[in-house]
Order: structure tokens, then sequence, then C-alpha cells
């Protein structure tokens, strides 16, 4: 995987996770679920910085950055706030996962940028009901 | 701060086995970064060799602490049990075993009660999750960093979940 296919990949993910977080925030009550709704909408926010700036590495490669899809697919019972603290949870785990592979697949401040965007992945699954894992981003040694 | 006996053919062949098989689940030779080709594989000549090795050496350390605080204070040892898990499943992803050699550690660090000993846990957790960021980029291999950069964000989740002072949970 060359360093651009890997920071294409995770600007795909972004493009999800800023997408997903708009309809999470959507269906969550600023009333009912103060605190959730804070959340989400800080974890949009910080989506959408980290979605930008892998558009600017994207283009500083000379390539055209991946566009975003019409719309992506959500999980079912988003009307439960349990649903959407696990949608939340699910997709962080999966940027998480994304990120270490860029990690892999790249040097330097951009690696160090990738180690960045881990690991405030990996601490925003806390916020969503997540429990601390061995090694967030790496699947494989999750029963190890 | 006493280091323990050097294991390094072991760790090289263990770590040559552990990212063998981060490469077959990855499908592609992680360490062939376009920025940075590795060429690396568990040999003399292995660049990482040393980085590896002061990993190992760093989760000695952490677990000798953790285990000593939580055998005194009796408060920690729930937190402290759960820092010594981490690390012992970091031990084991990189170098093949949980267990530090006997001897290990820092045996020489005064503990003056249960709030020292944690701020203490705290400031050595938080340095060693910012080593393993910055080892996380000095590795020549991808599939070592990728690896180390996943260390270095479970000890953040657990720093998130310390307990701030003797007696709360957060």
């Amino acid at each position: 995987v060359t360093t651009l296919e890997a920071l294409q990949r995770s600007l795909e993910a972004e493009h999800a996770a800023v997408y997903v977080y708009g309809a999470l925030g959507a269906q969550t009550s600023r009333t009912a679920e103060p605190a959730l709704s804070d959340a989400l909408l800080a974890a949009y926010t910080e989506h959408r910085a980290r979605r930008d700036q892998l558009t600017r590495a994207v283009s500083d490669l000379g390539a055209q950055p991946a566009a975003a899809a019409p719309a992506y697919a959500l999980p079912g019972g988003l009307v439960r706030v349990e649903a959407v603290r696990r949608a939340a949870l699910e997709l962080e785990r999966g940027c998480a996962a994304t990120y270490a592979w860029l990690v892999a697949s790249s040097a330097g401040t951009r690696r160090r940028w990738a180690v960045s965007a881990l690991t405030d992945a990996a601490v925003r699954e806390l916020v969503f009901r997540g429990t601390p894992e061995m090694l967030p981003g790496a699947d494989e040694f999750a029963d190890r | 701060v006493l280091s323990g006996p050097r294991s390094v053919p072991t760790r090289r062949t263990a770590l040559g086995g552990a990212l063998l098989g981060l490469g077959a689940l990855a499908g592609c030779d992680l360490g062939s970064s376009s920025e940075r080709p590795s060429g690396r594989g568990a040999s003399a000549a292995d660049p990482d060799a040393a980085l590896v090795d002061r990993v190992v050496d760093e989760l000695d350390e952490l677990t000798a602490l953790v285990r000593r605080v939580g055998s005194r204070f009796e408060v920690l040892s729930v937190p402290m049990t759960a820092l010594g898990s981490l690390h012992a499943a970091h031990r084991r992803a990189l170098a093949g075993a949980d267990e530090a050699p006997a001897g290990t550690g820092t045996a020489t660090v005064r503990l003056a009660g249960p709030a020292d000993a944690l701020g203490r846990v705290r400031v050595r957790e938080g340095q060693a999750q910012r080593r393993l960021v910055d080892w996380s980029v000095a590795a020549e291999s991808g599939a070592l960093a990728r690896l180390l950069a996943c260390m270095s964000a479970g000890v953040a989740q657990q720093l998130v979940v310390l307990p701030r002072g003797v007696g709360t949970r957060r």
C-alpha cells in the first residue's frame, strides 16, 4: 500500500464519518441527551478537520482527493440512544484501524500525524462508552 | 533503575515472526511504504532491532513500577492490574513473551503514599506514551510503526480511565 493509497482510504473513511456523525447528531435530542449531543458535535467537528487535512495532504502529492459518496449506509435503530452510541463507537474503531494502516504506509511528519489521529479516535471511543483496548486499531491482537 | 538481562536474539526472532504475521494479514509488504522503503527482516542487519530492545526495556520498567505500586497500595490494585495487563499484552505482541526477566525495573523508586505513587505512574505512563509515538515515527518497518502507534493509543486510553486521585474513579 502506498502512502497516497493509504491517505485516500483515510479520506474516504473521514467522508463517511462526517456523514454518519451528521446523521447521529440529527437523531439525538440536545435537550434529552445534552452530553451525548455535545460529544457527537465535538466528534463531527474533529472529523471534518481531519477530512480537510487529508484532502490537502492528497492534493500536496499531486493527486485528486477522493470525493465523498452521495450517501452512506446508516446502522439501523438510531431512534434509540444506545444505538447512536454504538454507531459512534464502531465509527471510531473503524477510523482507528484505518489510521493504523496509514501509520504503516507513511513516514516522518505524515506518520506522526497519523499516530495522532489514531490516538484521538481511540480516546474518543471511551466517550461513547467504549472500554480500553490493548491495541486500539489492531484487531488482529484483540484476543491476545 | 535496573536493567534486566538482555535477550536480543530472542526478541529479534520473535519480532520477525510477529511482523510477518502482520504483513500476511495486510496482504502486502507494509514495510515498503512509498516514502521510505524498509527492506527489513529478522536479521543481524535489522535496523529496528535496537529500537525493539528499547521498547521492551521500557515495558519492563513500567511493569515493575505498576506491580510495585499495586502490591504496596491496595487502593490502587485495580488500575495497576489493568496497566500491568496492558504492558504484558504489548510485550507479548512485540517480543513474544509477556514476562519481564526477574530483577528488571525501578527498584530504587521511593513511594511516599498512594497519591504520590499514582502521580508517579501517571507521569511515567504519559512519558511512555509520548516515547512510543516517537519510536513509531522512528521505526524503519511500517508494521513495527503501526504496532508501536497502537501501543501508544492503548496507553492513551488507560491514561483517560486512570483515577485522577486516590479514591476517585477518573
